[in-house]
């Protein structure tokens, strides 16, 4: 057996058992490092620092090995626009909700820190890189939300699935990679993503009085872990190939409250146990196709993604019935003069996320990436140093839903997944609300009866690296 | 030349987020049509004694505020019930003195409420319950017609979910087949159908409620006073365990209050004959609860977090 077919072995072997778990972050959505971010993300055939890490763990072995830190930033002008309310649709009390039904805007800058590793080990053809984000928020930053009626019981707003809170993660990833021939590499990385177990046992002295609680709260903190591959193939000197897999990851928090009432021990239903079951910052399986045209002055890259997004779970860990879909990246890299690089990018990512005419509100748009950069070598303490800058133009393009009204609304109930009446019909008056006031459609939904989505998002990055 | 990339890329993000401002979309969805309120509501002559005095005629609202501790769960909690009544007063005859009046007083339950007790859980009172409770015909005796002339009425029994067979100190029934339960509701399950929350449990009941009511005269067309109540009641079944729980009931009079207020707009007292058919009804009472409320007309208290520890 040959380097070749151990390396194509060990590689297949991995992506049999790559676990089946289920985060989006910065890298998926803006890059991994500001030379991708200048080049549009499309590195899966030019990856050579540590962000191959991220984009391609074959592209680890392609560069000297280095240390690096980069900050990076977005600037959010992003909106949510909610059409207003018709008459004679609200649920009883609509008007005492805790916040009152609001568009969504500017949801504040993601900021964070990223460090790269790519370290020689053993030989030059096996290196061992990381690549870790660390957002402004702080680690397993999370923020629950519900994608339809029930959210107007909390903050009562709309938000982009596949953005905010999902850039708000943190990124843990390191790959191995081996340098099987000139021409040949093959990498295999591991992804990891905090969860939790959580046990909340909460007694009520004062049944009364739910304001007074004793409460124990049991936390396991874990990590869920995802596996990717890659390979790079470059049959000629001015032409290169890349392969690259990743499966999905999610931070999940699983666990129960159980909740007892003083003098009601030992009768049903009590104590009542309440499933807790989180999951966000979900990254789909994903597998990415590059090229990469290479010349003493230019490298021009194509690259193309099929993104699982069927697979993607709401933050209740429901199916969010998303179609699958995928993205194009192109960029440019090009030597002015030595050690001086300029680059440029554009992307397209169209929406995996059908029209929400019904139930839901999973906000989402098309998504047209623009991006500029640049790289400067230099010498420091007789060390050589690299800086780059990376900037992006996301603009959303603007999406206007209309929710349909079903004839016959159905009560709201877990499969329910059209627009859903929260109040059944009543046979007889009530205090609160006469029989009249209980026909057809009652919803405090916030997305009822639309809204539109649209804007663009400003971001910056900065990598200063140490090349040895 | 040299700006012409620049200019171009400028050129390209402009236009990418020109094209991606989003726009407050319209409702396509029409408004729902709502019915006509008329307001026909305001008092004509409120808080004011009339120079020609209490008329022991016309139509009147009989507002009562009972209160109570409750202990449930190992805990007490005020609880408050509110009864809306509708009342024909008419005379029945002299007293000892001219002034003196006997006062026939027809009472029909337009609505009862309760405040919210354990855990926040509200019991609503569905308004099937008074449509199908009988009319009462309750005596009273004023002593005067002037401002502080008092007033005096028989005790008034309401039963919900048995018949008028049963005695004023007969126990209450426990089992759903006893003859004296009726459907009273007509909702297929014995006794009467009450609702705990949003529709979090139903409880099927009897009860026996007593009242004693005495007060004086204020105006012409108001008559307040204090209340004095007994409830005794039995649950026959519930959908849910824990809303089967007993509980128990201690009366706080100093809460408890009764209102007499004539509401056929005669004599200085409300109008709350919004249709002006020249009769008032349960339902003109119950959709002019909240502007007697906010008028000051009726007073209803808040749980007390306090009052029952």
């Amino acid at each position: 057996m040959n380097k070749t077919t151990l390396a194509l072995s060990l590689l297949w072997t991995t992506l049999l058992l790559s676990p089946s778990v289920a985060t989006a972050n910065v890298y998926e959505v803006f890059g991994a490092g500001a030379r991708a971010q200048g080049m549009g993300g499309a590195l899966t055939a030019a990856a050579t620092d540590a962000s191959a890490v991220w984009h391609n763990p074959a592209g680890l072995t392609l560069s000297k090995p280095s240390l690096s830190v980069g900050f990076g930033g977005a600037f959010d002008r992003t909106a949510i626009l909610l059409a207003p309310r018709p008459a004679g649709y609200d649920p009883p009390a609509y008007s005492t909700r805790l916040s009152p039904r609001s568009d969504s805007r500017d949801q504040g800058p993601i900021l964070g820190v990223s460090l790269g590793l790519n370290l020689r080990l053993l030989a030059d053809d096996l290196r061992f890189g990381a690549m870790v984000y660390l957002p402004s928020e702080g680690l397993a930053h999370t923020q629950g939300y519900f994608a339809n009626e029930r959210q107007q019981y909390f903050d009562n707003r709309l938000r982009f699935e596949r953005l905010e809170e999902r850039l708000r993660a943190e990124v843990l990833a390191a790959a191995l990679s081996y340098r099987a021939a000139d021409w040949l590499s093959f990498g295999v990385g591991l992804m990891a993503q905090s969860s939790a177990k959580n046990l909340t046992r909460v007694y009520t002295p004062n049944a009364a009085d739910p304001s007074q609680v004793d409460m124990t709260i049991a936390l396991e903190q874990a990590f869920e872990t995802a596996l990717s591959a890659g390979a790079q193939v470059q049959p000629w000197r001015f032409l290169r190939f890349g392969l690259a897999l990743r499966d999905e990851l999610s931070f999940d928090v699983r666990g129960r409250s159980e909740v007892q009432i003083a003098g009601q021990e030992g009768v049903e239903p009590y104590p009542v146990v309440q499933p807790i079951a989180l999951t966000e910052h979900v990254t789909v399986p994903r597998i990415h196709l590059g090229t990469a045209l290479l010349t003493d002055k230019w490298t021009v890259t194509l690259d193309g993604s099929y993104d699982l997004w069927s697979r993607y779970r709401d933050a209740q860990a429901n199916l969010a019935n998303f179609n699958d879909g995928y993205t194009v990246s192109t960029g440019f890299e090009y030597t002015v003069r030595p050690g001086t690089r300029v680059r440029g990018g554009a992307g397209w990512h169209p929406s995996p996320v059908p029209d929400q005419t019904g139930r839901t509100n999973f906000v989402d748009n098309d998504r047209v990436v623009v991006s500029v950069g640049s790289g400067n070598s230099f010498r420091l303490f007789e060390q050589d140093f690299e800086i780059d800058l990376g900037l992006q133009v996301h603009a959303l393009l603007a999406r206007s839903v209309t929710k349909q009204l079903p004839a016959k609304p159905a009560v709201c109930t877990t499969n329910t997944t059209q627009l859903c009446d929260e109040l059944a019909d009543a046979r007889v008056d009530t205090p609160l609300f006469s029989a009249a006031e209980t026909r057809g459609l009652q919803t405090g939904n916030p997305g009822f009866p639309g809204y539109s989505s649209g804007g663009y998002m400003l971001v910056a990055g900065t990598d200063v690296r140490w090349v040895f | 030349m040299a700006r012409s990339p620049a200019l171009g890329l400028c050129a390209v993000l402009s236009g990418a987020v020109l094209a991606c401002e989003a726009e407050r979309p319209s409702s396509l969805v029409a408004d729902r049509d709502a019915e006509a309120v008329t307001d026909a509501l305001a008092p004509t002559a409120d808080g004011a004694l009339e120079t020609e005095g209490f008329r022991p005629d016309g139509q009147w609202l009989l507002f009562m505020q009972d209160r109570y501790c409750l202990y449930a769960a190992g805990q007490s909690t005020d609880f408050l019930v509110w009864v809306w009544y509708l009342v024909d007063l008419s005379p029945l005859g002299p007293g000892a003195s001219p002034d003196q009046l006997y006062l026939r007083q027809r009472m029909k339950m337009c609505a009862e409420e309760q405040s919210p007790v354990v855990g926040g859980l509200q019991t609503f009172v569905p308004a099937a319950i008074p449509a199908n409770l009988p009319e009462r015909i309750v005596d009273a005796f004023a002593l005067g017609r002037a401002r502080g002339d008092a007033w005096l009425s028989q005790e008034l029994v309401e039963l919900w979910g048995l018949n008028d067979d049963i005695g004023v100190d007969e126990p209450l029934p426990e089992s759903p087949d006893d003859p004296h339960v009726v459907d009273q509701d007509g909702d297929g399950e014995p006794g009467v159908t009450l609702t705990v929350g949003n529709n979090f449990c139903d409880v099927h009941i009897v009860q026996r409620t007593r009242y004693r009511l005495s007060g004086e005269l204020v105006s012409g067309h108001r008559i307040e006073g204090t209340l004095w109540s007994e409830v005794d009641k039995n649950i026959l079944s519930a959908t849910l365990p824990f809303c089967a729980a007993s509980n128990q009931l201690e009366p706080r009079p100093d809460g408890s209050r009764a209102v007499l207020q004539r509401v056929d707009g005669k004599n200085g007292g409300v109008n709350l004959d919004t249709n002006s058919d020249g009769e008032v009804d349960c339902a003109e009472i119950l959709a002019g609860r909240e502007r007697l409320v906010a008028d000051g007309v009726v007073t209803q208290d808040r749980p007390d977090a306090v009052r029952c520890r």
